[in-house]
């Protein structure tokens, strides 16, 4: 018998299905849950329905005309009262009040390698976009460009990882528990391909635990959960970008190319099959990571 | 391309750099912040003004943003209380929600053969509530209740953000959330039966006692 009386469990049931529950709880809950099938019913109801209002609702593309006429007023608009913003007197030297709009071929505004003046340290994350006024002001125009259909002009795969380790960091609890067999089922009909685990050759300590449905920045993704040796690691699903894996890395291990690139801290090794983007990001180190992601054996 | 031209030749170097910053990064939240502000709104001409005067409100008080704080969020509070303030139809709404329709409508009537109809994983009926459904049953809440689903389901902010941006306690955040979840199930349930995925007779010869979550109400602790 479990400790958790079922009145206490479907007294939660979307505090546990919003992932809210503390961690005690949560384990407690997912004993109760194992015995208890009606409790189960109650929690793959909520469940189903937060899936399927998630993915009723999901955001709709704005239009680039909405981006324009966004960018177009926040042109026209006042300065806003630059609290604490100072800027050194001699540090602006090749800023000018007029921006210059001619040049539109300029490096994706992500990646300008402005370090941030050591004045103003409140603002140091976010002045790593800082760029001379000129290219901002290009960028600008890239940025709005009607013929750009992606959320930003940069191809590179950079923002798709950061998005990746984002959500493993998160760590939304799973939709999907039990056999890596049932998971395809239930991503079916809401993903436009399919979403199959991964299987880790020779590797005992990896195990399957749950999945997801989530996203990868606009893209539709699947989310498998392992625990490896007592370590979280999230395996996303997702397909490839145009561009592949533009702005990562790649080495070949075993024979077979893995992409991996280094997003806040972790390492996160890429592999590419049919279409399909995976991406496995975890509480490992770098090497253990690698050597994780190459042994992984894609289903079909 | 004269997209830009208009820039005062007042504006100093460093505010230039400060719009440039605030275009590249909240920018980067324009679908959600549009996504939001078609399910308040309901329209996409309001849609549209929402989300510029919104983007507008939030590069005057940008110093105000928390750097390292969830951009999204603060975003979404702006949008959230600029539509309050403008675009929603104050009296009528406030009624429903203060008023005896506060008590939630799907509470205690469903019964387990109900719900696992819906939720049957062969049949996959909750799929067959095609989104057209969905989004039908949301655009009749309450504007505080389609707020609530739109931030939790849609969005997937915690409950303690969602907290910030309606600017209430949490434990408020989870009975309204509740409140419209269960509407929002109520219009399903009828929708699903009309369209047959599941039998209204069939509840009478299961016998089975209606799901209560009553509880739910008294006990509200929750992490953090």
């Amino acid at each position: 018998m479990s400790a958790v009386a079922c009145r206490v469990v479907r007294g939660h049931v979307e505090a546990l299905v919003d992932g809210e529950l503390d961690t005690t709880t949560q384990v407690e809950f997912d004993q109760h849950l194992g015995d208890c099938p009606i409790c189960q019913e109650h929690v793959l109801f909520a469940r189903s329905i937060k899936t399927a209002t998630k993915r009723a609702l999901a955001p709709k593309k704005a239009s680039e005309a909405l981006r324009l006429r966004v960018l177009t007023a926040l042109d026209a608009a006042p300065a806003p009262e630059p609290r604490a913003r100072r800027l050194p007197a001699g540090s602006s030297a090749e800023m000018t009040g007029k921006p210059v709009f001619a040049v539109p071929a300029l490096a994706p505004p992500t990646f300008a390698p402005t370090a941030p003046p050591p004045e103003r340290p409140a603002r140091g994350r976010m002045m790593q976009f800082a760029m001379p006024a000129a290219a901002a002001a290009a960028v600008l125009v890239v940025f709005g460009s009607p013929s750009d259909s992606t959320i930003h002009s940069d191809p590179s795969i950079i923002p798709l990882v950061e998005d990746v380790v984002r959500r493993h960091s998160a760590a939304p609890p799973a939709e999907v528990t039990g056999p890596g067999n049932q998971m395809p089922a239930f991503f079916r009909g809401m993903l436009a391909f399919p979403a199959r685990p991964v299987e880790f050759k020779g590797n005992d300590s990896a195990s399957l635990v749950g999945a997801r449905l989530s996203n990868v920045r606009e893209r539709e993704a699947a989310a498998f959960y392992y625990d490896v040796g007592g370590r979280r690691v999230t395996v996303m699903v997702f397909e490839s970008p145009p561009s592949g894996f533009a702005g990562a890395e790649r080495v070949n291990m075993g024979g077979r190319d893995v992409y991996y690139r280094n997003v806040h801290g972790y390492t996160v090794p890429m592999l590419e099959d049919n279409g399909l983007a995976y991406t496995f990001t975890g509480d490992l180190d770098s090497g253990s990571m690698m050597r994780l992601a190459s042994s992984a054996r894609l289903a079909h | 391309m004269a997209l830009v031209t208009n820039t005062p030749d007042t504006l100093s170097p460093e505010a230039s750099l400060l719009r440039d910053e605030f275009a590249q990064e909240a920018l980067q939240h324009l679908d959600s912040m549009y996504g939001a502000a078609m399910r308040l709104t309901r329209s996409e001409a309001d849609a549209d003004d929402l989300v510029q005067d919104a983007f507008l409100k939030a590069y005057r008080f940008y110093d105000h943003f928390e750097p390292g704080t969830n951009l999204r969020a603060w975003l979404l509070r702006i949008l959230t209380n600029t539509f309050i303030n403008k675009y929603r139809r104050t009296t009528r709404e406030r009624k429903v929600l203060d008023g005896q329709e506060a008590e939630p409508v799907g509470d205690g009537v469903m019964s387990r053969a109900t719900m696992r109809a819906l939720n049957d994983p062969d049949g996959n009926a909750m799929r067959s509530l095609v989104t057209a459904e969905i989004q039908k049953a949301l655009d009749t809440l309450p504007d505080e209740y389609r707020l609530m689903i739109v931030l939790a389901d849609v969005e997937e902010l915690s409950y303690k953000e969602i907290a910030d941006i309606v600017g209430c306690p949490i434990g408020t955040v989870m009975s309204r959330l509740h409140r419209a979840r269960k509407q929002m199930q109520a219009k399903l349930v009828n929708t699903a039966m009309d369209m047959g995925i599941i039998n209204p007779d069939r509840e009478d010869e299961t016998g089975e006692a209606p799901v209560s979550l009553s509880d739910y109400r008294k006990t509200r602790q929750v992490a953090g």
